[in-house]
């Protein structure tokens, strides 16, 4: 097609795109329109007498040759291209190259980046085309740039893909050079330190396009790929959690695998997968981490057979397992069952310590749990730092007039500011039955506490009566509610558990409020909400509104761990996703070798007021043992963090290691400590999401004015590349008289007006 | 129209005093959220006398049940439990139902003559978490008959006396001093005995040469001194609140 289009307009499609159209011999507008009015008068005058007369389709004749002597005009005014273009031999033209593993995937029987190897072997056509025009500069980039031998092409062993840091490379070295223009060879699979925004900018600043060429296959197939692993950073020991393991699909719809979980040399879990129709499967593994340290759990799907790249099925996850002190306040408004077997169920639990203040009577109160005899012996906490000594708060039956307007507050901070756990239990005086309308409470509860209206006249706030649980699908899948192996056996678990016998009535659910469990009852139509939660600040609320959850542990065999395990998971978690008052984290937990890390911290007072002027001193740890200084600076940002960056240098295990300091009055005061791990890899990431990535290619073409090449039309390149508008070009033009598809039309024109004269009785 | 306002007015009255659903409605005596002071009916000998007001009685029923309900009044009175003078029941010692319960009241355990089914009832029950009081037994030969069937419910651990040091005795009230009077002539000084599992935790308490559950029926009489009622009764609620709360 495109070689027909040529054939008629004597230039490729290209050209028209690029150039400027315009006519060599321009004329002022008056004349223009008396020359146009002289033609259009010319082929009228000798038709004038048919007009009328004859037929309709006369008016074809003059039209004709009036159209026939326009082109002429036309023609005459020479009608032109110009186009920019590079002075031949004048100008640098980088050609950079992928160097990294992905571009050693076997698409077929050869790696992908083979085609790039042939076009730039010396004597290559291609590569003669480049030369004719412009003085060549090869290099091949991975985590880092360097120039390309003759005699060493490119060998596909890079770890990392860092375009952004390559095109840096390629404008810093060229500074002092006429750089016409950038050609990237890759599959897009970018996995550098990002930084595009500025790179992109200097290139358009400095008028320098980047044209790049595509490899590899849009789509791997047949392929499965584990895309994504998602699992808390940090858990005290022999809690359990769930991995989230994330799928991706291609060509095996329907079919069967195994994943499996390896933790070093072990295969610790292995559970089948049925695979959806869909392109994305989201897989769920249970764990249980037992002792303490950092876990790194590799996960990997099982290839199937044929498979286009068995390298992305698998990835790493870093787990750090250590002791927190969860101490846990639990108050509760009256003896009861459900204080009794709450207790006991976390008893044996040596990672959590609840303590309790039970109000046995009008200002009779009995404490459990505590360690020192000044433990909360004058009542609930009263200060802030009394309370946010806490990771979590569990609010048993007891009225909202129990605390003072401070302490709810306080309460509220507690989990907005302190981003601790907060859990009110059901009972005839908490939620509505308690009056926590228009408190801050309410604020942070993930219901709220005025009943619908479509409320029974006879419904009260808090109802006796038998009504069974039902799981949601979010809690069959919430690690707090996994009562056994298995989405299967989870079920059935849940559905063995004995009837409720009491719940509260509540209004609306609050729009970020996730319902983990319902209570229904088929007889008198009851079903409400029993167990809801939701993120409040930088903490979680959760409503369980229910007190007789005892039943669980009394109408089970004595051997059934049911009930312990709810109530440890359940506030398990609420600590787990409690803060400390040094918080410091990397935006992921694996990273490439080299690649830059960015680290991020939080400094509160025991109070849990940001400090914006701590002295931090933050240090990563490599797997050596070498140790690297980290600069942090604190930001607005977020409510005020701490930001900055490192690298590691090594692979394997590494540790960013915080200490906050500062100055209280005139006195040295230590904020705390805290840390983080990460994994640092090489290679791996490189077949990860291992497709060509066209849109992100022609957006960077797209970007700095180059253009998109796949393979298939990379030939028109060493042609294309030199007409480039850049501060080195100069204007080409191109003349357009002379194209055959001009001759064509004309000659066109004069046999219509011919035929139509004949057909209309001429002689 | 504005001689029909005040009768609007008073129609629409109930609708402007309303305040909403109630908070909640009164819950039947025997409902199982409530506390239920349950007494055990076991496999027992003989009869023998001790029933309310003096009557021939299986051993199981004495002082029932004016002694449930003199209690549950103070209880409820004195603590914040959630309950009425009307939450007591009866219930066999073989019933799958007393897993409802997780507190049970024995009395005369001398003349207990324990089956398999209770055996095996019984222990489910305190491995789960139940907790039980013996009251009203005598004598080294009632001694030997109840531990005698205790040893074949737990096996593991035997009865030991309790001493006042005991988180039991200062739950609610603090009691200093075990020196109880008994409500009548036993054969010795009354001594309190616990049944603990290896964590320490209560499972039984024994109230032996004693009956605190016949203070507690004829408190509200002139027949036993008010101080002497008055410590059957803080005994009986720091048993309960150690129940309720370990």
């Amino acid at each position: 097609m495109e070689q027909i289009f040529s054939f008629l307009f004597k230039y490729r499609p290209f050209h028209f795109r690029e150039g400027e159209f315009l006519f060599q011999w321009r004329l002022e507008a008056w004349m223009l329109a008396i020359l146009v009015c002289a033609i259009l008068l010319a082929a009228w005058l000798p038709y004038r007498g048919w007009l009328g007369r004859t037929a309709s389709r006369a008016w074809i004749l003059p039209a004709a040759r009036a159209a026939f002597l326009l082109g002429i005009m036309a023609l005459l005014m020479r009608p032109s291209l110009v186009l920019s273009t590079l002075a031949p031999r004048e100008n640098v033209l980088a050609l950079l190259v992928d160097n990294s593993l992905s571009m050693g995937i076997s698409d077929g029987e050869t790696a992908r980046g083979e085609p790039v190897r042939a076009l730039l072997e010396a004597g290559s056509p291609w590569r003669q085309g480049l030369e004719d025009r412009f003085r060549l500069l090869r290099m091949g980039f991975d985590a880092e740039s360097r120039l390309l031998r003759e005699d060493a092409g490119p060998d596909w062993r890079g770890s990392r893909t860092d375009i952004a840091g390559a095109l840096r490379d390629v404008l810093t070295r060229n500074r002092h050079e006429a750089l016409g223009g950038i050609v990237l060879f890759s599959d897009g699979a970018d996995n550098g330190i990002g930084g595009f925004k500025e790179i992109l900018a200097d290139l358009q600043a400095r008028r320098i396009p980047v044209h790049t060429v595509g490899v590899g296959p849009r789509v791997l197939e047949p392929d499965l790929e584990l895309t994504q692993v998602s699992l808390p950073r940090i858990l005290v020991p022999e809690t359990r959690t769930i991995a989230r393991v994330t799928l991706r699909v291609n060509g095996y719809q329907g079919r069967e695998s195994r994943l499996e979980v390896w933790e070093g040399n072990s295969l610790i879990q292995d559970q089948e997968v049925k695979l959806p129709f869909s392109q994305t499967a989201l897989v769920e593994v249970p764990l249980t981490p037992r002792s303490r340290g950092i876990r790194i759990y590799r996960f990997r799907i099982r290839p199937l057979d044929d498979e286009a790249l068995q390298e992305n099925n698998e990835r790493s996850a870093v787990l750090h397992v250590r002791d927190l002190e969860n101490r846990i306040l639990y108050v509760e408004g009256r003896p009861r069952w459900e204080y009794k077997f709450i207790r006991s169920a976390v008893s044996g639990d040596r990672h959590l310590r609840l303590e309790s203040l039970l109000r046995t009577a009008i200002n009779k109160y009995y404490r459990q749990g505590i360690e020192e005899e000044s433990t909360l012996a004058a009542g609930f906490p009263s200060t802030r730092e009394e309370l946010f000594s806490y990771r979590a708060l569990v609010v048993g039956s007891v009225e909202s007039s129990f605390f003072t307007y401070p302490q709810m507050e306080m309460l509220r901070d507690f989990v907005d500011k302190r981003g601790g756990g907060f859990l009110m239990l059901g009972g005839s005086s908490s939620f509505s039955a308690g009056e926590y309308q228009n408190t801050p409470v309410e604020e942070l509860l993930p219901v709220w506490m005025t009943p619908d209206e479509d409320m029974a006249p006879s419904d009260t706030l808090y109802r006796r009566g038998s009504a069974r649980v039902e799981l949601t699908p979010q809690g069959l899948r919430h690690p707090a509610l996994q009562l056994g192996a298995g989405e299967a056996v989870n079920r059935r678990q849940w559905e063995e558990m004995p009837d409720l016998k009491d719940w509260n009535r509540v209004g609306a659910l609050k729009p970020g409020a996730t319902v983990l469990a319902r209570l229904q009852d088929a007889q008198d139509g009851t079903d409400v909400p029993l167990m809801v939660f939701q993120r409040y600040g930088r903490g979680l609320a959760m409503a369980f509104l229910t007190g007789s959850s005892w039943r669980w542990q009394m109408l089970r065999e004595h051997e059934d761990r049911s009930h312990q395990n709810f109530w440890q998971q359940v506030l398990r978690w609420l600590v787990n996703a409690a803060k400390d008052p040094v918080e410091v984290e990397t935006e992921r937990e694996i990273y490439s070798q080299g690649e830059e890390v960015k680290v991020q911290a939080q400094v509160y007072d025991p109070s849990f007021n940001p400090v914006q002027s701590a002295r931090l001193a933050a240090t990563l740890v490599s797997p050596s043992g070498n140790e690297t200084g980290i600069e942090l600076d604190w930001s607005p940002r977020d409510g005020g963090i701490y930001e900055g960056v490192t690298r590691p240098r090594e692979e394997g295990l590494h540790q960013v290691r915080l200490e906050a300091e500062g100055v209280r009055g005139a006195n040295p005061v230590s904020y705390g400590a805290g840390d983080a791990w990460f994994l640092a890899e090489s290679g791996l990431r490189e077949f990860h999401d291992a497709n060509r990535k066209v849109e992100f290619l022609n957006w960077l073409a797209r970007e700095t004015g180059g253009h998109y090449y796949s393979l298939d039309d990379v030939g028109n390149l060493p042609e294309e590349v030199s007409y480039v508008e850049s501060h080195a070009s100069i204007p080409q033009t191109l003349e357009l008289w002379d194209m055959p598809a001009n001759f064509i039309l004309l000659a066109a024109l004069l046999m219509t007006e011919w035929v139509m004269w004949r057909r209309l009785g001429g002689i | 129209m504005k001689r029909h306002l005040p009768w609007a007015l008073l129609l629409a009255a109930p609708l402007l005093l309303s305040t909403g659903p109630e908070v909640s409605a009164d819950p039947e005596p025997n409902d199982s959220s409530l506390f239920q002071f349950v007494r055990i009916r076991y496999n027992g000998f003989v009869s023998s006398w001790g029933g309310g007001r003096g009557r021939w009685v299986p051993p199981w029923m004495h002082d029932y049940p004016r002694a449930e309900q003199n209690f549950l009044k103070i209880f409820m009175e004195l603590t914040g439990i959630e309950t009425t003078p009307e939450s007591y029941l009866v219930l066999d010692l073989n019933d799958p139902r007393i897993m409802n319960y997780p507190a049970l009241y024995v009395s005369e355990p001398g003349y207990w003559n324990i089956t398999a089914e209770e055996t095996a009832n019984l222990r489910e029950y305190l491995l789960r978490g139940g907790f039980v009081i013996f009251d009203d037994f005598r004598g080294a030969g009632e001694w030997r008959n109840f531990t005698t069937c205790m040893q074949q419910v737990y096996p593991e651990r035997g009865f030991e006396e309790l001493t006042t040091d005991h988180p039991v005795f200062h739950c609610f009230y603090d009691i200093d001093s075990l020196d109880m009077v008994p409500p009548y002539r036993v054969p010795g000084k009354p001594r309190f005995y616990g049944l603990s599992n290896e964590d320490g935790r209560l499972l039984a308490v024994a109230n032996f040469n004693n009956d605190i559950g016949d203070y507690w029926e004829w408190s509200d009489e002139s027949l036993v001194p008010i101080s002497a009622s008055n410590e059957a009764y803080r005994f009986g609620i720091n048993y309960f609140v150690y129940a309720l709360t370990h």
